[in-house]
């Protein structure tokens, strides 16, 4: 089952709803770095909150989904992140999660608006 | 408790989480057995193709307790005491996530041979 | 069991009954035995003069500054006396019933933990009820002795009283022990409820003040605590500190690390106040990175960086009187 991926302005929004086997995470992977590329997104933000166990692996994928979604020119913002989940990840060690995090939908919205307000930013300033 | 892992290992992590759950574990507990059971059964899966997960409910008067064990007839870790050490906490090229789940248990022991591999974890909490 | 050698026949007490095996003299004499137990039931007067001149021996003893009064008075006594005393004369006709027999030794330990629980009831700390406890033994010896009509089996005898008390003390002490452990016990798990709240600062910032040694199972509850109250709340900064933590180790700044990178997670900055210079040093020295911890000396300069975090300042109010 596709995880939908919904358009909201600039930004893409995608909400894992279940659980994911590790062949429908990279299989969502592959599904929102196209759609980032084709509607030119300046932002994406991944709302998490279904899901109860993030393992290394995981999180791995949601690294690299970071990296390559700014290699194609959007910033991420990973959202809903569990108490026990972020415990546990704390737990296996440190910086295992290398996205930028916030605690739900409206706050991610408002961290990616600002780190894209904050790329033009400095893309004038590098300018002048 | 016995739950082939075949496809994917997210049978065989909530297996463990209901257990948990049924016998007693936190909530912080119950993601930290599932995140650790998906770690070593994802290991079974990516070098040996498939392999068995057992769940055993070692609870008693003083203290509720679960151990998990995974079997697989793959080639085997090499270097069982490199695999353990810290650097692959991030899931390298090798990324075993042994040191991860390692972690999140109590207690936790590997023995791997060429043909058998086995991971014995145990999660233990007095009553209180 | 032989005593002096001679068996005689099972005499009843003056203080009656309390059970067999006083061991009698044939010719109607009584018993070294018997004198004990006889002793303890009646109580006479210079057995109580004995016990407080003891009791004033063995306070007056080791204070090399003043004399401290005796832990119980010359009244007191004697009315604890009257308590005590036949509790243990029962507790030496018991154990003399049969020292071997399994009944003989239940009841004796089972006597011993009821007059424990009398002494330790009537407040006396664990020094005081020793100097009670060893002066009666030597009352009751001094006592027996001059009142014994008989030396045969004396010696035996009155090792076995010294003995049978003996025991009893160490029984007493090991529950007074065992008590304040678990009064311990109680009082850290209190401490434990009540030391961990997280406290609503301002709109999107709390603070978490940390009192008292933070061990693995106090940190646990603590962090899972945090993040729940982080979602709840939906706050974006959180004060974490650490003045009333006495003790900042490997282990404490470990949890510190856990924290806030848990608490990354969940979109909210941690700020950690009240690390002492000393701590500091310590942890640095330990080889542990401080600088991806934010911190602030004092709980107030922690709080005002949270303020600018959140994009506020505490201002003053315009001379208007707004």
């Amino acid at each position: 089952m596709k995880i939908p991926i919904l358009k909201l302005g600039d930004v893409l929004l995608a909400s894992i709803q279940f659980e994911l086997t590790d062949g429908a995470a990279l299989e969502f992977q592959s599904d929102l770095i196209q759609a980032a590329e084709s509607t030119r997104a300046q932002g994406v933000v991944v709302d998490i909150t279904a899901l109860e166990v993030v393992d290394t692996f995981i999180a791995r994928v949601i690294n690299d989904t970071g990296s390559m979604l700014q290699l194609v020119g959007a910033r991420v913002v990973v959202c809903g992140i569990q108490p026990p989940v972020a415990l546990t990840l704390a737990e296996m060690g440190r910086e295992l999660i290398g996205v930028e995090t916030a605690l739900n939908l409206e706050q991610g919205l408002e961290k990616v608006r600002r780190m894209i307000a904050l790329d033009v930013h400095e893309l004038r300033e590098s300018r002048n | 408790m016995d739950v082939a892992v075949e496809n994917d290992v997210v049978t065989a992590r909530q297996a463990g989480r209901e257990l948990a759950r049924g016998l007693g574990f936190g909530a912080a507990d119950q993601t930290r057995l599932a995140t650790a059971i998906s770690e070593v059964a994802r290991n079974a899966l990516k070098y040996a193709g498939k392999g068995v997960c057992r769940i055993y409910d070692t609870s008693d008067a003083g203290a509720i307790g679960v151990e998990v064990v995974v079997e697989d007839s793959g080639p085997g870790i090499p270097d069982v005491i490199r695999a353990m050490a810290d650097g692959y906490t991030t899931g390298g090229s090798l990324g075993y996530g042994l040191p991860a789940a390692k972690r999140l248990v109590s207690d936790f022991q590997v023995e791997s041979e060429p043909g058998h591999t086995q991971v014995t974890m145990r999660m233990r909490r007095p009553r209180l | 069991m032989e005593r002096g050698g001679e068996m005689g026949n099972v005499k009843s007490n003056a203080g009656g009954g309390y059970g067999s095996a006083a061991v009698g003299q044939k010719d109607g004499q009584e018993g070294v035995e018997e004198t004990v137990v006889r002793v303890l039931s009646e109580g006479p007067p210079e057995l109580f003069e004995s016990w407080l001149e003891g009791l004033r021996s063995f306070e007056g003893g080791d204070s090399s500054s003043s004399s401290r009064p005796a832990p119980i008075g010359a009244n007191e006594l004697r009315e604890r006396g009257k308590e005590l005393l036949p509790a243990f004369a029962r507790l030496f006709a018991s154990v003399s019933a049969d020292e071997e027999s399994p009944d003989g030794a239940e009841a004796s330990a089972a006597l011993r933990r009821e007059v424990s629980a009398g002494l330790i009831e009537q407040g006396l700390t664990a020094g005081e009820l020793a100097a009670v406890v060893f002066s009666l033994k030597y009352a009751v010896l001094e006592t027996v002795r001059s009142e014994a009509t008989t030396g045969r089996g004396l010696d035996a005898e009155c090792m076995r009283v010294s003995k049978v008390i003996d025991e009893f003390a160490y029984s007493l002490f090991e529950s007074i022990s065992r008590m304040r452990e678990e009064v311990i016990a109680l009082q850290q798990r209190s401490l434990l409820e009540l030391s961990t709240p997280v406290i609503q600062l301002w709109d999107e910032i709390e603070l978490m003040p940390l009192i008292g040694m933070i061990d693995t199972g106090r940190a646990q509850q603590m962090i899972e605590r945090l993040l729940n109250s982080i979602v709840e709340t939906q706050s974006r900064v959180v004060v974490l500190d650490v003045t009333g933590v006495p003790i900042i180790d490997t282990d404490v700044a470990r949890h510190l690390f856990k924290t806030v990178a848990a608490a990354r997670m969940l979109g909210a900055e941690v700020i950690v106040t009240g690390i002492r210079p000393e701590a500091a040093q310590t942890l640095v020295r330990l080889g542990i990175d401080l600088e991806t911890l934010r911190t602030s000396g004092t709980l107030w300069s922690g709080v005002a960086r949270a303020f600018r975090l959140i994009g506020k300042q505490v201002a003053p109010l315009d001379e208007g009187g707004q």
